[in-house]
C-alpha cells in the first residue's frame, strides 16, 4: 500500500482524497487544508487524521504519493516535496504560470519525486475507445476536432481572472491534444463578469497534425446537464463523445450505421467521481510497480497550460497568439 | 393567387417550381434557363411555357414573383442579372444563396428591390422549420436566459474544386443566418481552415465570431464529409439554459439551469418535417403567405438584406484568412432584423 495525502480540500482534492480512501493500492494517512473546518470535515468523513501544517503532516505521516490542490505558493510546496522525493500528483493549475510549470517539470527525476498532473478525463473507457479508432486510423485523414467542456461556478472562481483557462480550459486541451497532438496557434474570443473575471470562451486553434480545432469553456452552466462533448473528424469517419464517458460514437461516412460504445450501469464509470479514482490508481499503481518515469502528464500539463496563456493573450489582446513550445 | 416563374432550371430551379406549382397560393406560369435543352425539358415536365431569355418571359407572363435559381462561379454569380432582370419588370424575388458570390452586386440588388418597394428574400431554408422557430421564441422569452456562447456546425460531402472560398461563400450563407437569427448581429471574427487532403480549396474551416451582444460564437464548416448522419447541429448557451438544435428539424432541446429536467421536442412522424426538401416548401410558402398577405417589403422574413449581412460576416472570414487576423464585420450590413430581447422585460420579443 502507497502512503498517501492530500493537501489542498477544494472540491478535486476532496475527490482525491475519497478515491484515496476507496482504493486498495492506497493508505491514506493524512489530509491538510487551511480553512480547518474544511479539514475537519473531510477528515471526520474519511476517518483520516488532518494536520494543521503541511510540514507536521509530512514529519508525522511520512508520505510516498501527494496529492497536490489548490493552495497557495502550490508550486513552492511542490517543488519541495518533489526534492524529497515524494511523488506529486497535481491538479490543475500545476503552477501559477507555464513557465513555473516547466520548471518543475524539469526536474531530474533520478533524484526527485515524480510530477504527475490530473488529467482525470482521460481515464474513461470512451476515451480510450475514441483513442482507439482514430490512432488506428479510422477516422482517416484528420479535418476538425471540437471539444465543449463546462460547468457552474467552481469554488476558487473568484481569486483568478483566469482561472476558467488555467483550470477547464488545460483539462479541454489536453483532450484535444490527445487526438491531435500539438495546438500551435490560437485566437479566442471571450466573455467577463463584471469584476472583469473570464466565464466563458470560444478559442480557435491550429493543430500541429493538420486539423483546426476549437475549444468552448464555461463557468455558467450546470452540473446537472450534460458538461462535455468532443467530436473528431476525418476524411473517412467522425468520432463523439458525449458527456465525458456516457457514450463514444463513431459515424463512418459512407456507412448509414453508426457504433456506439454507451456506458454500461454494471462496471461502467458510476459517476464522474470515478474518473479521478481511475486516475489516482493508475499513478499509484505505477508507483508500486517503479515505472512512474513513463507517466509524461507533467509535461502535458505544462503544453496546456502554454496553449490556454497564448489563448488568454488573445482575448485580451484582440490578437492571433503563436503558441510557445 | 400569385403568378409566379423561375429562372434556372438546374436541379434547385426545378425543385422550386415543382414546389411553386404544389402551393395552393401560387401559380406556376413559366420557366426560363439559358440552356434551351434544360428549358425545354423542364417546361414540358410541368406543362408550362418555357423561354430562354428571362426578360422576354418577363414581358410576355408579367409574373408577380420570381424564384431566382441561377448558379455560376461560387454557386453565385448568376444570381445578380437574373434578380436585376425580374426586379425591372416589377416582381417580387426568391433568390438562391448565396444572394451573390461578390458583394458589390449583392449591394445593388438589395438596393434596388428597397427602391422599388419589391420583396426580396433568398432561400436561406435550413431555419424555416417549426423546431427553428421554437428555438427562437424560447430565446425571446428569455428561456436560456442572455446568450454567452453559440456553437454552430454544418458539414455536407461537395467534391467541387471551383475556387478557394466556394466552402465559404456557397455553405455559410445558411449557418451564418440560423446564428444571427438566434444571437443577433456579428461584430467580429476569426478563421482557421484547412485544405483537406487532395483538394485545392479551403474545405474544412473553424470560425469564431464575436456577436455586437458580446456573447461568442463558433462554427464549424466542411465540404469534406458525405451526408447520412446528422450534418447541422446549433447550440446556444446562455445564464440561465442552453437550447440544442439537431439537424434542423429534428430534435430541439432546453435544458434550464434551474431544473434537472430537460424539455425535448422531437419531429413527429406524423405531420412533421419530411426531409430536406420540407425546409425548401416551408421557406416557399412563407414568402408566398407574406405576399399574399401584403407584408411591406422591409418586414418580411428572410430577406435578401439579411443574406448580404451574412455575406458580409463570410467576407470578414475571408479577410481574417488573408491577415491572419482576426476582422471586423462591416457595420453597414447590419440589418437589426433578428435583434431579441432576451426575455428582458420592456422589450418586444421582435
Ligand atoms: N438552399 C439550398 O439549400 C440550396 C441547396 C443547393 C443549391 N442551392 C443553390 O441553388 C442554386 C442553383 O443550383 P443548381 O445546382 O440547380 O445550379 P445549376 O448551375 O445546375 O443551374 C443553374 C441554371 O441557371 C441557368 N441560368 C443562369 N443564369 C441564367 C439567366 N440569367 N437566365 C436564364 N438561365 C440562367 C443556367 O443555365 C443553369 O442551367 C445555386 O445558387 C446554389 O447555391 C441552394
Amino acid at each position: 500500500m502507497v502512503r498517501t495525502v492530500v493537501l489542498g480540500l477544494d472540491e478535486v482534492g476532496r475527490e482525491y482524497a475519497r478515491a484515496s480512501k476507496r482504493d486498495s493500492a492506497s493508505n491514506l494517512v493524512g489530509v491538510y487544508d487551511p480553512d480547518r473546518a474544511r479539514a475537519h470535515r473531510l477528515g471526520k468523513e474519511l476517518g483520516v487524521p488532518i494536520f494543521d501544517r503541511p510540514e507536521e503532516l509530512l514529519e508525522v505521516a511520512k508520505p510516498q504519493v501527494c496529492v497536490l490542490s489548490a493552495l497557495e505558493g502550490k508550486e513552492t510546496l511542490a517543488s519541495d516535496l518533489l526534492s524529497r522525493g515524494i511523488h506529486v500528483l497535481s491538479t490543475l493549475p500545476v503552477a501559477p504560470d507555464a513557465e513555473q510549470c516547466e520548471k518543475l517539470a524539469a526536474r531530474d527525476s533520478e533524484k526527485n519525486g515524480i510530477l504527475a498532473a490530473d488529467f482525470h478525463l482521460r481515464f474513461t473507457p470512451a476515451m480510450d475507445k475514441a483513442r482507439e479508432w482514430v490512432s488506428g486510423g479510422e477516422i482517416g485523414s484528420p479535418l476538425f476536432i471540437n471539444m465543449n467542456l463546462w460547468r457552474d461556478v467552481p469554488d476558487r472562481h473568484g481569486d483568478n481572472p483566469y482561472h476558467l483557462f488555467v483550470s477547464l480550459g488545460a483539462h479541454g486541451v489536453d483532450v484535444i491534444r490527445q487526438f491531435v497532438g500539438g495546438v500551435e496557434r490560437v485566437q479566442c474570443f471571450g466573455v467577463r463578469d463584471k469584476n472583469g473575471i473570464w466565464t466563458s470562451a470560444q478559442i480557435n486553434m491550429m493543430c500541429s497534425n493538420g486539423a483546426v480545432g476549437h475549444l468552448t469553456i464555461s463557468y455558467e452552466m450546470v452540473t446537472h446537464h450534460p458538461i462535455a462533448r468532443c467530436e473528431i473528424a476525418g476524411s473517412r469517419a467522425r468520432v463523439v463523445i458525449e458527456n465525458v464517458y456516457e457514450d463514444a460514437t463513431l459515424y463512418v461516412h459512407e456507412r448509414p450505421e453508426k457504433l456506439v460504445l454507451t456506458n454500461s450501469i454494471f462496471g461502467g464509470i458510476p459517476q464522474l467521481s470515478e474518473t479521478w479514482f481511475r486516475r489516482l490508481h493508475e499513478f499509484l499503481t505505477s508507483v508500486q510497480k517503479g515505472n512512474l518515469a513513463r507517466d509524461t502528464t507533467a509535461v502535458d500539463a505544462c503544453a496546456a497550460a502554454r496553449v490556454m496563456e497564448a489563448a488568454y493573450h488573445s482575448a485580451e489582446r484582440g490578437s492571433v497568439e503563436e503558441v510557445e513550445s | 393567387m400569385l403568378r409566379t416563374c423561375v429562372i434556372g432550371l438546374g436541379p434547385i430551379g426545378n425543385r422550386h417550381a415543382d414546389i411553386h406549382q404544389a402551393d395552393p397560393l401560387a401559380t406556376l406560369v413559366g420557366v426560363c434557363d439559358w440552356n434551351p435543352e434544360r428549358a425545354e425539358a423542364a417546361g414540358k415536365r410541368l406543362g408550362v411555357p418555357f423561354f430562354t431569355d428571362a426578360a422576354k418571359m418577363l414581358e410576355s407572363l408579367r409574373p408577380d414573383m420570381v424564384s431566382v435559381a441561377t448558379g455560376g462561379h461560387e454557386y453565385g454569380s448568376e444570381h445578380a442579372a437574373a434578380t436585376m432582370v425580374a426586379l425591372e419588370h416589377g416582381c417580387h424575388v426568391l433568390c438562391e444563396k448565396p444572394i451573390s458570390n461578390e458583394l458589390e452586386p449583392a449591394r445593388k440588388m438589395v438596393a434596388l428591390a428597397r427602391e422599388k418597394r419589391l420583396c426580396f428574400a433568398v432561400n436561406l431554408n435550413h431555419r424555416f422549420t417549426p423546431a427553428c422557430r421554437h428555438a427562437r421564441k424560447w430565446l425571446a422569452e428569455g428561456r436560456i436566459g442572455i446568450p454567452r456562447f453559440m456553437n454552430m456546425a454544418m458539414w455536407i460531402g461537395n467534391p467541387r474544386e471551383s475556387s478557394p472560398w466556394f466552402h465559404f461563400k456557397a455553405l455559410h450563407p445558411h449557418t451564418i443566418d440560423i446564428m444571427r437569427y438566434f444571437c443577433g448581429e456579428i461584430e467580429a471574427v476569426h478563421a482557421f481552415a484547412i485544405k483537406a487532403p487532395g483538394r485545392s480549396i479551403w474545405s474544412t474551416a473553424q470560425f469564431n465570431f464575436r456577436f455586437k451582444s458580446g456573447a461568442t460564437g463558433h462554427l464549424t464548416g466542411s465540404y469534406d464529409i458525405m451526408r447520412g448522419h446528422p450534418m447541422e447541429r446549433a447550440e446556444v448557451g446562455g445564464t440561465r439554459g442552453r437550447i440544442l438544435l439537431e439537424d434542423m428539424f429534428k430534435e430541439l432541446t432546453l435544458f434550464p439551469h434551474d431544473s434537472s429536467e430537460k424539455i425535448v421536442v422531437t419531429n413527429p412522424i406524423i405531420g412533421g418535417m419530411g426531409d430536406f426538401t420540407d425546409t425548401f416548401i416551408n421557406r416557399i410558402h412563407n414568402f408566398f403567405v407574406e405576399l399574399t398577405g401584403g407584408v411591406p417589403h422591409d418586414r418580411i422574413d428572410g430577406q435578401a438584406a439579411d443574406a448580404l449581412a451574412a455575406q458580409a460576416v463570410i467576407d470578414a472570414n475571408i479577410r481574417s484568412m488573408r491577415t491572419g487576423k482576426v476582422e471586423r464585420v462591416d457595420p453597414g450590413s447590419w440589418t437589426g432584423n433578428y435583434d431579441l430581447s432576451y426575455g428582458k422585460p420592456g422589450h418586444s420579443p421582435g
